[in-house]
């Protein structure tokens, strides 16, 4: 394997306090470094105060620390600094960006989603298509599971105000040809949103290459604490975007009858933000860095290979989506609920996810009700696979 | 037999399993002899919400004395709403509405192994029964 994942499992506690823990659930979150807990601790210990307000010392460390770590997710992405606006969430991002972008849809208008869509891409969107009459397409997904290629020149058109797609499907780990929509909706004068939730953590990202208007993903799922996550707008995008949130820190002069918005980013962060979050992805993206992207991106992608072959050794799995997964495997086991099967490996302590995945209408597409999926990350190792592998075995035979 | 002594009787099964394989093997084993309901009968209306696998629940009285059928898609929940829907079966709407059968599922195990997600189903489940046995008193 790229990494030593055995070295790599020493820097998480949570490795220490669950020995023999099989983890593969890291599309719901990546599990987190001692050092994002330290960053986020030292904040509270040493510095704990209200950034870009006060004017005593620990404020303003606050306050540089806390810029500081936008920029080190602005390097992360290949951004400019003060393109990146600090969120909650992925799920925050994408409800500020619909909800931003609003002002610019008429009912004569298209928004271009894929089928693949996790509800966080897809529920915002249906609210404004039902606020501003805005039609909403879906780019298609051929049956071997993998993004449909010839419907992108046919669903995105001159219609076409937004483009927003997933990178990477967290449920079946299909890699989303990004490029080529982009491309096709540059042609189209449409604004691009990339909800980038599931690639960030292990694939190298460069906005400017990419070309996309937006960008968004989540802390905890780089390995980074909850309730942090990241918007990314191209400056230009940026001043088209209505600020959604109202308050404190986003103003640059408010009377009794009116307020006008200060800049850009700090206009779409109202309110304190979550500062020791911001920290804590800052210090988990350092940690990825050190390890360095493209190393995860092969390890990650060695991983899951590794995962499909054995899981294809058990007769009674029907393995979903493309041939190639990219990171992310759901399955299905003739006769048995994904419900029994996440169940009896937890007994064996090996971590999996069982449901929907947060995408209803990818599901019912399938034909499939629920699948178990399992998500590899940067500690995942043969071993790990191979623990799985024994546990699914055992749950199989107990069920049927 | 009372709900008191049912209880004893599973608490007793349950401190049996040297280990949880033996304890599913078992919720699994009651799952899957047990009948269920007719599809006929498994209506919106009386499935529960909360759990990941579907659980529907059907409940009847004669005599002062409740009878609760279920029926899941998924053989664990199966199992576990069978224990539950044997337990009070057959017993009187006072002892089903006035027992901490959630406290009971909990000390025995059956509670404590299980994630929030699926203990909730499972709680609801055991609201629902007790609400409707307290209604009917």
């Amino acid at each position: 394997m790229i990494l030593n994942t055995k070295k790599i499992k020493k820097e998480f506690a949570l490795y220490k306090h669950k020995k023999n823990l099989v983890y593969l659930d890291f599309a719901a979150t990546a599990l987190t470094p001692d050092l994002v807990t330290t960053a986020m601790n030292e904040y509270y210990e040493q510095y704990n105060a209200n950034v870009h307000r006060g004017v005593h010392e620990m404020s303003m460390i606050a306050s540089e620390m806390y810029e500081r770590a936008r920029r080190t997710v602005a390097d992360f992405i290949g951004a400019d600094t003060n393109e990146i606006v600090f969120t909650s969430g992925a799920t925050a991002a994408l409800n500020a960006l619909a909800l931003g972008l609003e002002h610019l849809l008429t009912p004569d208008d298209s928004i271009v989603l894929s089928r693949f869509e996790h509800h966080s891409n897809l529920v915002p969107w249906l609210e404004v298509a039902k606020r501003t009459g805005a039609h909403i397409r879906y780019l298609e997904i051929t049956s071997d599971g993998a993004l449909d290629l010839h419907s992108i020149n046919q669903v995105i058109d001159e219609s076409t105000k937004i483009v927003s797609v997933t990178a990477l499907s967290n449920t079946l780990g299909t890699l989303i040809p990004l490029e080529t929509i982009i491309s096709r909706a540059q042609e189209m004068h449409a604004y691009t949103i990339i909800d980038a939730a599931q690639m960030a953590a292990h694939h190298e990202i460069n906005v400017k290459k990419l070309g996309c208007d937006f960008l968004v993903f989540a802390g905890h799922k780089v390995y980074g604490p909850t309730g942090a996550g990241v918007m990314y707008g191209r400056m230009s995008a940026l001043t088209l975007l209505e600020p959604s949130a109202f308050g404190g820190g986003m103003i640059s002069h408010v009377s009794y009858d009116h307020a006008t918005w200060g800049n850009i980013p700090f206009r779409f962060e109202a309110g304190t933000p979550n500062i020791a979050g911001a920290l804590g992805l800052a210090a988990a993206i350092q940690f990825l860095q050190e390890l360095d992207m493209h190393s995860i991106g092969m390890h990650v992608d060695m991983i899951t290979k590794y995962a499909h072959k054995r899981l294809k050794e058990i007769p009674q799995l029907r393995i979903l989506g493309p041939q190639h997964h990219t990171g992310i495997i759901s399955f299905v086991v003739e006769g048995a609920h994904a419900f029994d099967i996440g169940t009896l490996l937890d007994q064996e302590g090996v971590a999996v996810r069982t449901g929907h995945h947060c995408t209803q209408p990818l599901l019912a597409l399938l034909g499939v009700p629920s699948t178990v999926r399992i998500s590899c990350g940067i500690t995942t190792s043969q071993e790990d696979i191979d623990e799985c592998i024994v546990a699914l075995t055992k749950a199989i035979k107990m069920i049927s | 037999m009372t709900l008191q002594e049912k209880m004893n009787t599973l608490r007793a099964t349950f401190e049996s399993f040297p280990d949880w394989e033996l304890k599913y093997e078992y919720i699994i084993e009651t799952g899957k002899s047990y009948p269920g309901l007719e599809a006929s009968e498994k209506t919106e209306d009386c499935r529960l919400h909360g759990c990941q696998s579907q659980v529907w629940l059907r409940m009847t009285v004669h005599d002062n004395v409740l009878q609760v059928r279920v029926d899941a898609d998924s053989l664990v929940a199966k199992g576990i709403a069978t224990l539950i829907a044997t337990l009070c079966s057959d017993v009187t709407l006072q002892e089903v509405a006035t027992t901490d059968i959630a406290g009971f599922c909990k000390e025995i195990g059956l509670l404590s192994n299980l994630s929030p997600t699926r203990a909730h189903g499972l709680l609801s489940m055991i609201t629902t029964i007790q609400k409707f046995a307290s209604q009917q008193i």
